[in-house]
């Protein structure tokens, strides 16, 4: 047997551009459905995996795949269109377990998203700590098992600028990790969850100030700066300890503080379906059932794959026939080799089993190549958040 | 060794018509069959190896060692060719794409004949033989054409047969090639008394056939139809 494939490796060595070509057409027609139909599953398991968590969400009237994407898997920032006091009115609501979200910080370079809620927010979501605490205390955090793994040793982390130049903008503030989160495989593990309290006070709502400082507050680059009588919020204490902590003060009344939308969680259907009537007519705020709105998105997912697959086997089918009409011509070319073979009598089951073991060659280079670009493509290929 | 008794064979939709009453060709012996281009050589040798096969019922006879070639299934025919004979081609019939050594050891590796260290052993020395030793994993389409249908006789004679059967095998190479060739063969044949039946439109001096047959003697209606 080992002769045989000698020979044939021969063979294809001698033939090795034609080898290639129909080892890359078969692959390429392989590997593209295949990697295809992969990627589109791990894009629905990545929507399904957050469809029914939360049931409802409250959000501002407007694009529903935004609200619904950057509430449930954080993508971005989700502008704070809601008052906590409407949080207030949806929670005292006894049939319905609601939490406000917070999205509008970041930590990483924006890779991160810092998301202030509550602690029953883990709860509902049934994030489990692996160590340490919840984020109780002011400018503490929680981070997910992503965040802990990649940074293995960090204590603490600094939130992002607003924006590129810091102009009139609240400075990073340093956050304390006290707590990791168990692994969740869901957009938590690359989150940073701080309370809604730290969250305001990214915002500029709550702040420390120097100890010369006196009056009200007003932003630092703001020209009532200086003025008698007025103080601005510390510049040089941009972390949150346990000596200044209690010296954190908030201006304005709590229930008009923003927040980006409420994630709701339903006792029985009766509730959910009398809060989304609640809402049916409001010209400001919606609320939307996540798993429907997801059920759209794969709808489209679902038919550019169909388009895909017509694509493919139009692809196949032109593989086929072009692998085909190679190895007849390679077997016609090669007429007088397995004439010469018949003279010398060799035997015609050794020569099928040579000719055999060319094509198996040849099959094998492109399954193995295939697995290879499935590989690639399916690790190179980018998140379904990150191309929405 | 061979005989051929009341042999008819015309090709299908052609006027060529070969007919030889009778050939004997005793064992270890040399025997040329000469004539001109085209007048049928090539199609007695392929009769003779079983390549074309006879036309059944007929007549026609070919025994060779004993045993009748038109009686023989096509998987014996091919064993025949494989064990009992040995075919050298005017065009070498070498795989262009196979080394020096895969394409003497061809005639083993597709078959059901075992490739043991005897017969590699055997294989070495003739690459030996023709001085080709140091040339063995070269591509025979590096050599030269001497070289080339030197190869090709070492690839006929490596199973050791008892007939060999050469079908103008020095048609293509120059006088001194053609001799290394001849030489090989007689070399051969006198090794292990077996019989060369070799066709070939022109001897040019060569020495050693026991007999030389001009075709036109043994093929009794030439290449005319009958009636």
């Amino acid at each position: 047997m080992s002769s045989i494939i000698r020979l044939a490796v021969a063979y294809l060595r001698s033939q090795w551009k034609l080898a290639v070509t129909l080892i890359v057409i078969v692959s390429l027609s392989v590997t593209l459905p295949i990697a295809t139909s992969r990627v589109t599953q791990e894009y629905e398991r990545e929507l399904a995996s957050r469809s029914e968590s939360p049931p409802l969400l409250l959000g501002a009237r407007g694009d529903r795949f935004d609200l619904v994407l950057k509430s449930q898997f954080y993508v971005g920032e989700l502008q704070q269109t809601l008052t906590y006091g409407e949080f207030h009115s949806i929670d005292r609501n006894e049939e319905l377990v609601a939490t406000p979200l917070h999205l509008v910080h970041s930590t990483n370079q924006g890779e991160w998203p810092v998301v202030g809620t509550t602690s029953t927010y883990l709860t509902a979501q049934s994030l489990v700590l692996k160590s340490g605490q919840t984020f109780a205390a002011l400018g503490t955090c929680v981070i997910g098992a992503g965040i802990a793994e990649a940074l293995p040793e960090a204590t603490s982390l600094k939130t992002d600028l607003a924006n590129p130049f810091g102009l009139g903008d609240m400075l990073p503030y340093e956050l304390e990790i006290v707590g990791v989160l168990e692994e969740a495989d869901s957009p938590d593990d690359f989150a940073v969850f701080i309370s809604l309290e730290t969250a305001w006070v990214l915002d500029g709502y709550g702040h420390l100030h120097d100890e010369a400082d006196v009056g009200s507050a007003v932003d630092r680059n703001s020209f009532l700066k200086g003025v008698d009588g007025i103080h601005i919020p510390s510049s040089t204490q941009t972390s949150l300890t346990a000596g200044n902590r209690n010296k954190v003060h908030f201006h304005g009344d709590q229930d008009d503080y923003r927040i980006s939308s409420i994630a709701i969680w339903p006792m029985h259907n009766e509730a959910s379906a009398l809060l989304q009537a609640k809402y049916i007519g409001d010209r400001n705020l919606q609320v939307l059932v996540p798993s429907e709105e997801f059920q759209k998105l794969m709808d489209y997912v679902f038919q550019v794959r169909h388009v895909l697959n017509v694509v493919f086997a139009i692809l196949a089918v032109t593989a086929v026939v072009m692998v085909v009409t190679s190895i007849v011509q390679a077997l016609q070319l090669r007429k007088q080799n397995l004439l010469t073979m018949q003279c010398l009598g060799c035997s015609r089951l050794r020569v099928n089993c040579l000719l055999l073991t060319e094509l198996s060659i040849l099959v094998s280079g492109a399954l193995i190549l295939s697995f290879i670009l499935v590989l690639i493509l399916e690790s190179t290929a980018p998140s379904l958040l990150t191309l929405i | 060794m061979l005989e051929i008794r009341n042999l008819k064979f015309r090709y299908a939709e052609s006027s060529f018509y070969l007919e030889i009453p009778h050939l004997e060709i005793a064992e270890g012996q040399h025997t040329a069959i000469t004539g001109a281009s085209g007048c049928g050589k090539t199609t007695l040798l392929n009769l003779l190896a079983g390549i074309i096969p006879l036309d059944l019922p007929s007549s026609s006879q070919i025994c060779v060692a004993g045993e009748s070639l038109g009686e023989k299934s096509e998987a014996e025919l091919r064993r025949y060719r494989n064990e009992t004979l040995g075919f050298v081609f005017q065009d070498f019939r070498l795989i262009e794409y196979l080394s020096l050594k895969d394409n003497i050891m061809l005639p083993f590796t597709l078959s059901s004949r075992p490739v043991t260290a005897e017969i590699n052993q055997r294989c070495d020395d003739l690459i030996e033989r023709i001085g080709l030793s140091t040339h063995g994993g070269r591509r025979v389409t590096q050599l030269s054409r001497g070289e080339q249908q030197r190869v090709a006789v070492c690839r006929a004679i490596l199973g050791e047969p008892t007939l060999i059967l050469a079908d103008e095998p020095t048609a293509n190479l120059d006088h001194d090639n053609a001799e290394g060739v001849w030489e090989l063969l007689f070399e051969y044949a006198a090794d292990m008394n077996a019989t060369i039946v070799a066709v070939t439109h022109n001897l040019d001096g060569v020495k050693g056939f026991s007999q030389v047959l001009p075709f036109a003697e043994i093929n009794v209606e030439g290449n005319l139809c009958p009636p």
